[in-house]
């Protein structure tokens, strides 16, 4: 970092003199930031209703190819439907006063298995009795968006927030009138509730101690925009729930220590879109370098974090929260992570609690 | 017989508009913007047949054409094409005909080079099928072609920026007298043995950390990360890139100042290739700055999208790209406008150009490009890149006005002997 100093200001000269060019390109960051005060909630407890998106790494892998690579739309890729599996999580919000909000995080892939997902884990029952306050869609990833129908079919006017980013498929599927055959999606029930949809300049309070941020950024397989839930835990500090985290965990970190009154690190859950497909690079390894001075408390991560990023993390030495069986009591398992050792994901059927 | 008069085709051709003013150049840009168009929809995009643009593939390949060009253009001085072929040809026949020898060359050079060859036989990473058929954890399908494709992007960069610098800062030293295939199979050779050895260095360690578990037996650690905030190496493309379009411009903008000015060859040698390399260092790390300044935050370790360095040092390569695919029109379409002042006044207006209009070619790119290009709205997506688009729109201007003379618009105009 010394070094990196130093190179600043061997470079200043040269910036001060493309000043001129650069004038339009100030923006208010500049000017000092106002923090937001999100106030403060009693705690979290989150259950992993399912991550497991896709059964098998190198089948997905052959699917994307087949498409057409990543930058393909999502919508434009047949996808084996004997690998597909959904991601939702169930989160429970008790406020200082003793109150609880229930929060549902997306609403999984494919139907059979939302469903079974949902019912083993009492998610079922709480939506047909319409006790979910609130259903945070993370992003419009097939994985997250696609088992849209068990959600409305359970529940239809459930109150809905959705990042501003959408794109008018994901609008006509909320609508209850997309159907394609090719990727094999389909949703014939209109969502009736309330929807809230949030963009990148707004920080969406839902409750005390409880927030939505939304990121911008353009996402694989032609998706664009995430949001994430950021909780502010009394006496802990701030943890975050996410879908896929494609804003990285770091960046987001980094705007919460910038942006929320009393940013204090304590802990996250949620796919972190690391090494996704148990494939690696070297910038995976500076997350881990990265997060080592985040100073969280407790990292909790599964489905895209990649099995083997938070294996190296964990013997990096980070607070990755170890799962138990019990994913092993559900219909189908994942490929990901046989012969290891510790079970570094918190996987379908597990519980953290911030 | 015109082989014995000038030492390069490329100097003893020129071309000449059919239409008066840059009413020839400005309706040939136009024709190149429409094809581009049509050749990255049918070939490239997400939403075309074929789909290149894996990302890594489509790029692999076009950088694999350019080098091929190169190679063909700046070495091989176009043999074993003789004069009569380039001179007299039809340019739409001798454009069709170059045009598939450099496409073919840069597909045998993927498929067939690093896939088949160098990595059945020596360094798998280079190719995918190879990895894949490997297996192993993380040697997915799509994951192990865009692996393979890495790896032959920063070999092939590596390789036209050595060639390119060595024919700036040497030219054909140490073997001018020798016969003029003896000199170019040298430099070509030069060109090669230069980029490996940078691989070795500023690559290699890359891709021995690219797997998992790392590869530490095979390279030594990323040893530039405490100055690059990651241990990618993406880092020394972010370097190398801009210093070749400084190169480019070297020959095309400036004429060949200011290197040219140094007399001794050996001496102009060490200047040119140490002036551009520091010169592309200070370039990435200025660009950095003014990218913390534009997104409103600093990168650092394992930060993700516009925080993130890997990105940051890709970004600073291709906005240098854009700005060389502009100066690439200034000198072939636009016949490197102004062209009667000063010389150093004339570069400076060159480079004030080739920078402008490629600033606003990549404001263009980003703001059009989910419409005509199939992209996802905004900037940095991890792997996205606007390179593959940059690159194949250069491959195509140096096609149109080289091999195809810049037709419709433009004809081609052998120099005499008194101005060589």
């Amino acid at each position: 970092m010394e070094r990196r100093s130093f190179l600043k200001c061997l470079a200043a000269a040269a910036a001060a003199g493309s000043a001129g060019l650069a004038g339009p390109l100030v923006r208010e960051g500049l000017t000092a930031k106002k923090l937001e005060n999100i106030g403060e909630c009693k705690s979290v407890k989150i259950t992993c209703v399912s991550e497991t998106s896709w059964f098998d790494s190198p089948r997905m892998m052959q699917d994307i190819k087949d498409g057409g690579g990543v930058m393909v739309p999502q919508q434009d890729i047949v996808w084996t439907q004997e690998n597909i599996g959904g991601y939702v999580a169930l989160i429970e919000v008790e406020l200082l006063d003793g109150t609880k909000r229930i929060i549902q995080m997306d609403t999984g892939w494919e139907q059979n298995w939302t469903d079974y997902v949902m019912e083993k884990s009492g998610l079922d029952s709480l939506l047909n009795n319409k006790n979910v306050d609130v259903m945070v869609m993370s992003h419009e990833h097939l994985d997250h968006f696609w088992g849209l129908r068990s959600t409305l079919k359970r529940y239809q006017n459930i109150p809905m927030v959705i990042p501003n980013s959408f794109y008018p498929e994901g609008k006509a599927m909320l609508a209850g009138k997309y159907r394609n055959d090719k990727s094999r999606v389909y949703n014939d029930i209109p969502h009736t509730g309330d929807l809230t949809e949030v963009g990148p300049d707004q920080i969406l309070k839902l409750y005390p101690g409880v927030a939505v941020k939304m990121f911008d950024v353009p996402i694989l397989l032609r998706v664009r925009g995430e949001q994430c839930l950021i909780f502010n835990v009394k006496d802990k500090g701030v943890a975050t729930v996410t879908g896929c985290c494609h804003m990285g965990l770091l960046t987001l970190l980094n705007w919460a220590a910038r942006n929320i009154e009393g940013y204090r690190p304590y802990g996250c859950y949620g796919g972190l879109h690391i090494a996704a497909f148990e494939n690696w690079d070297p910038k995976f390894d500076d997350v881990i370098a990265g997060a080592k001075r985040m100073n969280l408390e407790k990292l909790g991560c599964n489905h895209c974090t990649g099995w083997v990023w938070a294996q190296k993390a964990r013997a990096a030495g980070l607070p990755i929260v170890l799962g138990t069986e019990k994913y092993k009591e559900y219909k189908k398992l994942p490929t990901t992570g046989p012969g290891a050792t510790e079970n570094v994901y918190l996987r379908n059927g597990d519980v953290i609690v911030f | 017989m015109r082989e014995e008069i000038g030492s390069n085709w490329m100097k003893e051709r020129r071309l000449k508009g059919v239409l008066p003013g840059p009413l020839s150049g400005l309706l040939n840009l136009a024709l190149i913007v429409v094809v581009s168009e049509i050749v990255w929809h049918l070939l490239f995009s997400p939403l075309g047949p074929v789909r290149l643009y894996t990302p890594n593939l489509g790029l692999a390949l076009v950088i694999a054409i350019l080098m091929a060009i190169h190679w063909g253009m700046d070495v091989y001085d176009f043999r074993p094409f003789k004069r009569q072929f380039m001179g007299e040809t039809n340019p739409l026949i001798k454009g069709t005909i170059l045009t598939t020898v450099f496409v073919l060359l840069g597909l045998f050079i993927m498929f067939v080079v690093y896939n088949q060859f160098v990595g059945r036989f020596g360094a798998i990473f280079f190719s995918g099928p190879m990895l894949l058929k490997s297996g192993g954890l993380g040697q997915y399908a799509q994951t192990a072609t865009e692996n393979a494709c890495y790896a032959q992007i920063m070999m092939n960069t590596c390789i036209i920026f050595f060639t390119i610098l060595w024919l700036t800062s040497f030219g054909y030293s140490p073997w001018e007298t020798t016969p003029k295939l003896t000199r170019a199979f040298s430099v070509w050779l030069m060109g090669m043995f230069m980029a490996m050895l940078a691989f070795v260095f500023l690559f290699y360690p890359h891709i021995a950390y690219q797997f998992y578990p790392a590869q530490i037996f095979m390279a030594a650690p990323p040893w530039w990360t405490d100055w690059a905030m990651t241990k990618s190496s993406m880092f020394h493309f972010g370097w190398m890139v801009p210093a070749l379009v400084l190169l480019y411009w070297t020959n095309k903008l400036w004429e060949g100042r200011p290197f040219s000015l140094i007399s001794n060859t050996w001496l102009r040698g060490l200047v040119t290739t140490s002036g551009v390399i520091i010169a592309g260092i200070l370039i990435m790390f200025v660009t950095n700055l003014a990218m913390d300044w534009y997104f409103d935050t600093p990168a650092f370790e394992g930060g993700a999208t516009v925080e993130q360095p890997a990105w940051r040092w890709n970004h600073v390569a291709e906005i240098f790209m854009f700005m060389a695919a502009a100066g690439s029109v200034l000198y072939h379409y636009f016949d490197n406008w102004p062209t009667r002042l000063n010389l150093p006044l004339r570069a400076v207006v060159r480079t004030a150009i080739a920078m402008s209009g490629g600033l606003a070619l990549m404001w263009l790119y980003y703001r059009l490009g989910p419409t005509f290009l199939g992209t996802v709205p905004g900037v940095a997506q991890d792997g996205d890149t606007s390179l593959a688009w940059t690159v194949l729109f250069l491959d195509l201007v140096i096609a149109h006005a080289v091999f195809f003379d810049g037709f419709p618009f433009k004809r081609l105009d052998l120099r005499d002997e008194s101005e060589l």
